[in-house]
């Protein structure tokens, strides 16, 4: 008892002189950012636990801990969905659904931790530390500041949803933003990325502990270090996407097949095809790109269920797709295809959205038969080929994966390559690839234990080496936002840095009435204006595309009479060269005609009241 | 191209040598010589650039800093070290007034190590006019002599973004204490209002004793000696900076269809597409056209406002 006093006092004395050492870089309103956001995704993630565990769980018996946080987080975004429908998500709503949550831990839940290495979870510390910092940083990432930020922020200030023609990413299915905006509002800025960061190391954690029972404890050790030596995985930790989330939805629907017993008669959510069904589910609500992973895991259950049975595998589909179809039916309820912003664009206007043809290496055979060198090997992180990067020993291990996979027939083999082909078919980018990344590192794993010594130690060091090229990119991003994370530099400062057209966002949040409506055309930060927006940009700048299309020389007009008093806009210049697969006419109907009508109806009509660069601000003065 | 003030027939001539490009328009009787400015080409970051700096003119490299000063009459080239987005501007001098950048004083491409810096570049480009420097901060207009350590701060809630104006001791600013855009001044030391009405008065610029300003309405002129005002009405919403010179202002003028540039001496610089951003001084006008910098001098001198 003494002892375990003194050690109290140690950690309290330690962490007080820490902190409050002289020369410490961070600022105590740093701290009290970090503290909020922490205190934000941490009664989340124990509200989501608790819920999850009582939907799951039946008196007595043990609930995977993992499947309670995801199961519980999938259900609160489901469930804040109508609140949010209705108007009604808010301070009241969120305490509600959250208080709920934890009041799920008073009927004291059995819970089983993931097992796993030390070295695991020394790798998920040591790593956790830029995630850290990346997550506490003010966001400047593009998609966090168009869509994943500036959704939930645009949710909690109005209180309810937004989407259609000018908003299409907010008819998206959002039961992952929908937890952003309530995490938003308990934890402020830094609180959905902190929660995304938890959501990634119980992510990690589960791997881990899933391919070690299959492979064994170095198998599972392999595993981790295939997503964690992967740029394209590390650089989302602290950023609050959706990708992640997916992931842990689809490891946990494999799980969930894997468990799956043609004798087993158990029904309800915590049976394994219930479970199933649920991850199935919310991974595809979370995103649509982890279809082909949800594909290849139903054919594990499938093949272990038995290939006659199509009636239970069509209702386990149905089940499924529970979890997405109240999103279809809002889009249908409010006039937009069910399938809306991929499909049901005015057929008059020439929009398509998100054109696979624009990225990738090429589409021919030859192209796809050298996918895999070229994703891993030739993929760079800033170019629309990819846009990422993967460890080479995810590359390494690939043969001995056919080889075990085939020998075996393992199931497992041909789930990996359904979500590999599904996404093959896509666009190629990296980080569609990562809701399957969990099938493709456990099946690594296998074959990581089917070799011997001189084949585990050149996966290790072909995992070594890679680091550089994997993590460099990362820590250097991540160095550079540091010392805003810690208040070291203003958050004014790296903004101006690293977001474009920032000079124009912070004359607009200066400088106009406080009830001011803003457009955002072409031009992506909508995150960071403090005012009500309107627009905003999506893929290839769709929506403005939509707007001066649909409009002609009335889009002005018609922003007014939206009650649009200034506007955001940027010069873009769409190159012919990123547009290949298009003819000139198309090019310039549907991209360059667009840029071009709004700047002049801009000059025409519009003051120019602030310019930096690309960025203009005009007011629209009554006429 | 067309130069509107009774040298209409010479346009045509003016247009076809400087599409030719390259070489200055040999001055016909009348009609203004064209001299393309290539090496100021480069687009700005701050599109209120390239500006004229008495002999020189100053603009923009790749980097889309003001990094780079030409001499009129010569053609020497500086390349300007530590280059900034939104120096201010005046006879012979470039100056961004914060530690990463300094006091250019043409033709020396390093920054002046004794100039006076400041921990806050404010909120809008500076101005200068050589000697004496102001900038536009949170809470008030801070004006200084580039030979003093003293710094006056006077009292005032300049607009963003637009620069405040400075020749010998009349300073004016944008101001928006009152809600919307309108015309301050320090006279006599101390900030008196110029321009307060209900219309968004901007684009402020001093000449001798005259201040002028852009508003919905037109080009407004006002002269603190006499108390004279003057007025022209154009619409001058699209400019981005208003020129003043020797009593003349020269504005971009929206023509229904595209950019001209206009004077307040009436005249004019007209044509196909957009002609922006001019800077007077003198004889000579800087304009871009379709995003090409040129430089006009003209035809007579002694221009005044009407």
């Amino acid at each position: 008892m003494i002892r375990a006093l003194l050690g109290l006092v140690v950690l309290a004395v330690g962490l007080a002189a820490a902190v409050l050492q002289q020369g410490q870089p961070w600022t105590w309103e740093a701290v009290l950012r970090a503290l909020q956001g922490l205190f934000g995704a941490l009664v989340m993630g124990a509200s989501a636990t608790g819920l999850g565990a009582a939907l799951l769980g039946r008196s007595g018996r043990e609930v995977a801990a993992v499947g309670a946080f995801a199961c519980g987080m999938g259900v609160m975004g489901l469930g804040l969905f109508p609140v949010a429908w209705l108007g009604l998500l808010g301070p009241w709503s969120i305490g509600v659904v959250v208080l709920a949550g934890l009041g799920c831990w008073l009927k004291r839940p059995c819970l089983r931790w993931p097992r796993t290495s030390w070295v695991v979870v020394g790798m998920v510390l040591v790593w956790s530390v830029p995630g850290l910092l990346d997550a506490l940083s003010p966001p400047v990432d593009t998609d966090e500041i168009y869509q994943h930020l500036a959704l939930p922020r645009l949710i909690w200030e109005s209180g309810g949803l937004v989407g259609g023609f000018l908003q299409p990413d907010g008819s998206r299915p959002l039961p992952v933003h929908l937890v952003w905006t309530a995490v938003l509002g308990i934890g402020g800025e830094a609180g959905p990325k902190l929660l995304h960061l938890l959501w990634a190391v119980v992510l990690v954690l589960f791997v881990g502990d899933l391919a070690g029972r299959r492979a064994g404890a170095g198998a599972g050790t392999f595993a981790v270090a295939l997503l964690l030596g992967s740029y394209t995985f590390v650089r989302e930790l602290g950023l609050a996407y959706n990708n992640l989330p997916a992931a842990l939805w689809v490891v946990l629907a494999l799980e969930a097949a894997l468990a799956v017993d043609p004798d087993d008669e158990t029904r309800g959510l915590g049976s394994a095809q219930g479970r199933l069904a649920l991850f199935a589910g919310l991974a595809l609500a979370s995103k649509y790109t982890a279809v082909s992973a949800v594909a290849g895991v139903y054919v594990v259950a499938w093949s272990r269920l038995g290939w006659s049975r199509v009636a239970r595998m069509a209702a386990l589909t149905g089940m499924a797709l529970v979890w997405v179809a109240p999103w279809w039916l809002r889009n249908v309820a409010e006039g937009l295809h069910p399938f809306f912003p991929y499909l049901g664009w005015p057929q008059d206007i020439p929009l398509h959205f998100m054109m696979s043809e624009k990225y990738g290496a090429g589409r021919g055979p030859l192209d796809f038969l050298l996918l895999p060198w070229n994703m891993t090997v030739v993929a760079q992180t800033d170019s629309f080929a990819f846009l990422g990067r993967i460890t080479p020993a995810a590359l390494a291990v690939a043969p001995a994966v056919l080889v075990v996979g085939i020998r075996r027939r393992d199931p497992l083999l041909w789930c990996a390559a359904v979500a590999f082909v599904g996404w093959a078919m896509g666009p190629h980018w990296l980080r569609y690839l990562l809701p399957a990344a969990p099938l493709l590192v456990i099946c690594a794993a296998d074959g990581y234990r089917s070799l011997g010594s001189l084949g585990r130690g050149a996966l290790w060091l072909a995992w070594g080496l890679g680091l550089p090229a994997n993590l460099g990119p990362w820590l250097v991003d991540v160095v550079d936002r540091a010392p805003a994370a810690v208040g070291a530099e203003a958050r004014s400062e790296l903004l101006d840095r690293r977001v474009h057209g920032y000079g124009a966002v912070r004359w607009i949040n200066e400088q106009t009435p406080e009830d001011a409506t803003v457009a955002l055309l072409f031009a992506w930060p909508t995150y960071h204006v403090e005012r009500r927006t309107l627009v905003g940009s999506v893929e290839d700048h769709i929506p403005s595309r939509y707007l001066v299309l649909r409009h002609g020389s009335e889009t002005l007009q018609h922003l007014q009479a939206l009650g649009v008093r200034y506007v955001l806009t940027q010069r873009v210049h769409f190159l012919e060269k990123s547009y290949p697969f298009l003819s000139d006419v198309e090019l310039k109907r549907g991209f360059l005609a667009p840029v071009e009508l709004l700047q002049e109806d801009l000059l025409a009509d519009g003051v120019l009241v602030y310019e930096e660069g690309r960025f203009g601000v005009w007011r629209i003065d009554p006429r | 191209m067309l130069w509107h003030r009774g040298f209409r027939k010479q346009g045509l001539r003016v247009l076809i040598l400087t599409l030719l490009g390259g070489v200055a328009l040999a001055a016909a009787p009348g009609s203004p010589q064209v001299l393309p400015l290539p090496w100021l080409d480069g687009p700005c970051t701050d599109p209120r650039y390239p500006q004229l700096a008495g002999e020189w003119a100053v603009g923009c490299g790749p980097s889309g800093r003001v990094d780079r000063a030409l001499h009129l009459e010569t053609r020497r080239t500086v390349q300007l070290e530590q280059a900034a987005t939104s120096p201010a501007v005046a006879p012979g001098v470039v100056y961004a007034p914060t530690r990463e950048h300094g006091l250019w004083r043409l033709p020396t491409p390093e920054v002046d190590p004794s100039a006076p810096l400041v921990p806050l570049e404010g909120i809008a480009p500076p101005a200068t006019d050589g000697e004496v420097v102001v900038l536009s901060l949170e809470a008030g207009v801070q004006v200084f002599r580039l030979d003093e350590k003293v710094r006056r701060t006077h009292q005032a809630r300049p607009a963003p973004w637009y620069p405040p104006a400075v020749e010998g001791d009349l300073v004016a600013w944008v101001d928006v204490r009152e809600g919307n855009e309108d015309v301050w001044a320090l006279v006599e030391g101390s900030p008196v209002p110029v321009a307060t009405t209900s219309l968004q008065e901007r684009h402020v610029a001093v000449s001798g004793d005259e201040v002028a300003w852009i508003d919905q309405e037109g080009v407004h002129g006002w002269n603190r000696v006499t108390g004279e005002t003057w007025w022209v009405e154009t619409d001058a919403h699209t400019s981005r900076r208003l020129s003043l010179s020797e009593g003349v202002a020269c504005w971009e003028a929206w023509n229904g269809l595209d950019v001209d540039v206009a004077c307040s001496d009436g005249s004019s610089w007209t044509g196909p597409g957009h002609q922006r951003g001019p800077d007077r001084q003198g004889d000579q006008l800087l304009v871009v056209d379709r995003g090409r910098a040129l430089l006009l001098v003209l035809p007579e001198q002694g221009l005044t406002a009407p």
